[in-house]
């Protein structure tokens, strides 16, 4: 493959830890336009960067995006592989066999 | 002194003509050549050299109309530079194709998708519609196969009702308007109700077809991954967006759209994660990443018309360079199917780290296209205070990566080593430069999105009530929180595949899944039975019967009288053999004979009198059945 599998998870782990780090940082440090000396919002953008800051409430639990992400992939993957897949998958020449001119009078 | 505007539509119509006449370098050199001017032609507009937007030009009366081929304002130049641009990269990653018909097909396609763009009246927007429709088709039959012709067959069967759709759409909303035919200047949605005439309904069906809109949808992974390797490259740019393009213009603001956004962004996903063929992988993505930017029309704020104008842009470059890839691997292994593919690496690498940009563009991940495009849309839900929309936002964007830049990377080009069956290699130069310009850009437009947000910014000023979000958003693209929550995202999403789920997914069958399409494929093929069979059978039985009666008709017309004697003696013949002699009956039989061979002897001379009688019985006759009602 040329590609050093443990040298790859390694590194992933470790962006795992740097990025837990400062996503906890960017959470609980103050937004840049709190602070002093920041530059003003432009004039009409007041009311706009307000609405940017209240969101949905679990927007608000450090780490969401984290626990989001993992919980809503697994949900998809099983859903679609173990839910819908079993139910809808048929045989390539599914409607081949289904044509009246290959499989026959039906 | 003042400079006419040349439609860049049909610098590709009309160039298209020449392309049979041109061989060899010729001709390759031409079909660069063509894109370059339009691309030119398309700056010099956005320049303002003929004139300053928005521009009323090329004006043809037809009938008592007055049709306008060129509608030139901010949108429409910022989506015609879109398909511009991709379209020079399609042309050189195609430019090998020796089969010159496919080059016109893909030139008509493009030249009909750019009169859609600048069209000013309904009339136009119908026309150019069509071409594209018909245009496009060849680019699936062009793969000569059965699969393609069938594909081909229902793909155009579809759009021709889209067609019908948009024409009656189009008669109603003349009717309504008075014989009014101009398109593009205001949104189809009732400022006051929000909600749409009959007229608006059909656009919208008609517009909905095209965008590949649930359940609507079918036709585009039923025939995309049937065309030719570079045919469903340039299928994927042009038709689903021209959709989202009038959509922008006609269905801004319209609620529903965002929620059939949010469910085709769910539900594109859910298939792209279990069909077997790359290609068609590929093309229900395309109805996912669609969801964005209808769910983003229907928002219809700033931020959410910003980041679906920019996401047609960015998804469109970064979804090519996907099908781009997967196209190389159909011409060099003959396969684009993952049950007959894996450990591909070795043999096609470079394919492989284009595709990995591709895939990482259309994820989102920062300094990758989609980066500065999608967040716009889903963060536009969170202000917009629609929690359902967001989630189904948010998860499509996880299947998003966990597919393109996970699964399929991973069944290609990594696990197991490379059937024995199947040679690989990497595509000829002028593919890979394809390739090269759109993986170029698609990091290109992330590391400095500002052109892209300033030639949007007009647009949405033109579209969204407010644009003080957009502008709020764009003025931090790459904001700490932002690059942070997304990187974290990704990183976090991993683990559902590689730890969680890698195993079913690992095991490999050569399956389809149904989707709505059975319902025409299957009830079609019973429309067939039908018709071949029982119809065929009836109408068989009518036409024979009524060729016996008109036959008799003609016997009985040679002389009435006489043929109504014979018939007459025929009843009587049936009478004598069941009540008298057997010889009785012969005589009979033998003097009907007779009669039959002088038929039609010489005809009765009727006198007026009993033509008279005739006619008053006949009029008679046709009074009692009209009065009686029988």
């Amino acid at each position: 493959m040329g590609i050093d599998r443990s040298m790859l998870i390694k590194l992933y782990y470790l962006c795992l830890i740097v990025v837990v780090i400062a996503g906890l940082a960017v959470h609980f440090m103050p937004a840049p336009e709190a602070h002093e000396g920041a530059v003003p919002h432009e004039e009409g953008h007041e009311e706009v960067a307000h609405e940017a800051e209240e969101g949905f409430w679990w927007l608000d639990i450090p780490l969401f995006a984290a626990g989001f992400a993992f919980v809503s992939g697994v949900i998809l993957l099983a859903l679609s592989k173990l839910g819908v897949y079993p139910l809808l998958k048929r045989d390539e020449d599914y409607y081949e066999e289904h044509s009246f001119k290959k499989g026959g009078e039906q | 002194m003042a400079v006419t505007w040349i439609h860049p539509g049909f610098i590709y119509i009309f160039g298209a003509l020449l392309i049979p006449l041109l061989k060899g370098k010729a001709r390759q050199a031409y079909i660069i050549l063509l894109p370059i001017l339009a691309l030119t032609d398309i700056l010099l507009m956005a320049l303002g050299v003929f004139g300053e937007l928005p521009l009323k030009t090329w004006e043809i009366p037809f009938l008592k109309y007055t049709l306008m081929l060129g509608h030139v304002d901010n949108l429409s130049v910022f989506f015609a530079f879109l398909f511009i641009i991709v379209s020079l990269a399609m042309f050189v990653y195609a430019v090998h194709v020796k089969e010159e018909w496919q080059h016109v097909a893909a030139f008509l396609y493009i030249g009909s998708t750019l009169g859609v763009v600048f069209a000013g009246d309904l009339f136009t927007l119908l026309f150019f519609w069509e071409v594209m429709a018909w245009a496009s088709l060849f680019l699936i039959w062009y793969r000569k196969t059965e699969a393609s012709r069938g594909a081909g067959f229902r793909y155009i069967l579809v759009h021709s009702f889209g067609g019908i759709c948009l024409f009656a759409g189009v008669v109603l909303q003349l009717q309504a308007t008075g014989g009014n035919i101009a398109w593009g200047f205001g949104s189809l949605v009732n400022p006051v109700t929000g909600g749409l005439d009959l007229a608006g309904t059909m656009i919208l069906i008609a517009f909905m077809i095209n965008g590949a809109v649930p359940p609507l949808h079918a036709w585009l992974s039923d025939a995309y991954p049937e065309a030719t390797v570079t045919g469903t490259v340039f299928l994927n740019a042009f038709t689903t967006k021209s959709a989202i393009y009038v959509l922008l213009r006609a269905f801004t603001g319209y609620e529903a759209l965002m929620w059939l956004g949010a469910i085709m962004a769910v539900y594109g996903i859910i298939y792209a994660l279990i069909v077997n063929d790359i290609r068609r992988v590929l093309a229900y993505h395309i109805i996912s990443q669609g969801g964005y930017m209808v769910a983003g029309i229907g928002i219809g704020t700033g931020l959410a018309v910003g980041g679906a104008i920019a996401h047609a842009l960015c998804y469109t470059m970064c979804k090519t360079l996907l099908f781009m890839a997967a196209g190389a691997v159909l011409a060099a292994t003959g396969t684009a199917k993952m049950s007959d593919l894996g450990g591909l690496y070795k043999y096609m690498p470079k394919t492989f780290w284009m595709w990995m940009i591709g895939a990482a563009s259309i994820s989102g991940f920062p300094l990758f296209a989609v980066f500065v495009s999608k967040p716009l849309v889903i963060e536009s839900a969170v202000f917009a205070g629609q929690p359902w929309p967001w989630l189904l936002l948010e998860i499509a964007s996880a299947g998003t990566f966990l597919c393109l830049a996970v699964k399929i990377p991973y069944l290609t080009w990594h696990e197991r080593e490379k059937p024995a069956n199947i040679v690989a290699h990497d595509p000829p130069l002028n593919m890979m430069i394809g390739m090269g310009i759109l993986a170029i850009l698609c990091i290109g437009v992330a590391v400095y999105p500002y052109a892209m947000y300033n030639m949007i910014t007009p647009a949405v000023e033109e579209l969204a009530s407010e644009v003080g979000s957009f502008e709020h958003y764009i003025a931090h693209p790459y904001a700490p929180k932002i690059v942070v929550e997304l990187t974290m995202f990704f990183l976090f999403a991993f683990p559902a595949f590689w730890w969680v789920l890698r195993k079913p997914f690992r095991h490999r069958e050569p399956k389809m899944a149904l989707d709505l399409d059975w319902l025409y494929r299957i009830s079609g093929k019973w429309v067939i039975w039908f018709c071949e069979k029982p119809l065929m059978a009836f109408a068989t039985f009518i036409d024979r019967n009524v060729l016996k009666m008109a036959a008799f008709f003609v016997w009985v017309g040679r002389n009435p009288a006489e043929a109504l004697r014979i018939k007459g003696e025929e009843t009587r013949l049936k009478t004598q053999r069941l009540i008298s002699t057997s010889e009785k009956a012969r005589d009979y039989e033998s003097g009907l004979e007779g009669a039959r061979v002088r038929f039609p002897g010489e005809l009765p001379k009727l006198g007026l009198g009993a033509s008279l009688l005739l006619i008053i019985l006949f009029l008679v006759v046709y009074l009692l059945v009209y009065v009686l009602g029988v």
